[in-house]
């Protein structure tokens, strides 16, 4: 299933969009299509190891971090709190 | 002195990090038949992690293998002798062995906790220890490189 969106666009972008999609022989809405999805792909991992940080770092709560991630943020929490455990393992041993 | 039985995916991850050869002079790790096998499969393989656990073998006249009963997988290997006290932790940086390694009562850190050592000891640099993580974290697809996104907080 798809759904349209209208975007307007810097028509130089049009061009060097249109002049790409020339080369590799696709049409303009397949490359655009293709390109944001990439784009999307990657843009959510990122999100993901960000959000997984801030959490490390206690910039954010639990609950914050599962409303973005779901059932993702449990292996977080669980990661978080070993490496936390380990910490003092390491220190203790370090005395 | 303090043992540390360390798992096939934490030696490549050391190893990915630059400092798997200053770790197992600073640390007294051992392995099980289990991983060592593990590392020879692993390396017949032409891909990154591959080329890897070839480079790790190479280290592995320094590490001591442990005699356990054969069993299907490193981590069963690995909580066996935890369980039989001839090591103290267990370094595991497998997200699913997590909630085995739990169950069983075992210490377990990751292989970011031998980094952590190796920096309180001086041996490596804040700016080393966090390059190395990126390194380690790099190498891993969401998921299994939680380790070292969490791993920043030792060197805060």
């Amino acid at each position: 299933m798809t759904t349209q969106i209208n975007i307007r666009l810097d028509k130089r972008l049009v061009q060097e969009i249109d002049a790409l999609a020339r080369m590799l022989h696709v049409p303009r809405s397949e490359w655009v299509r293709l390109k944001l999805a990439e784009m999307v792909k990657e843009s959510i991992l990122k999100y993901r190891e960000v959000l997984a940080l801030e959490y490390s770092m206690g910039h954010i709560s639990f609950e914050e971090m599962r409303n973005a991630l779901g059932s993702d943020a449990e292996d977080v929490k669980m990661v978080h709190e070993i490496t936390r455990k380990g910490k003092k393992e390491m220190d203790k041993l370090l005395k | 002195m303090t043992r540390f039985a360390i798992d096939t995916c934490s030696l490549i991850a050391l190893y990915y990090s630059g400092y798997l050869g200053k770790t197992i002079k600073a640390l007294n790790l051992a392995i099980t038949n289990k991983i060592h096998y593990e590392l020879e499969e692993m390396g017949k393989y032409s891909d990154d992690d591959g080329s890897a656990a070839l480079e790790v073998l190479t280290f592995l006249t320094k590490i001591k293998i442990l005699e356990t009963q054969p069993k299907s997988t490193g981590e069963e290997e690995l909580i066996e002798i935890a369980i039989k006290h001839e090591c103290d932790f267990i370094v595991s940086d497998d997200i699913r062995a997590i909630s085995v390694l739990k169950r069983a009562g075992i210490p377990q850190i990751f292989s970011t906790h031998l980094l952590y050592y190796l920096y309180k000891k001086g041996k490596v640099s804040k700016e080393e220890g966090l390059i190395a993580l990126e390194k380690m974290r790099n190498r891993r697809p969401w998921k299994n490189n939680l380790i070292y996104i969490a791993g920043i907080q030792l060197f805060k």
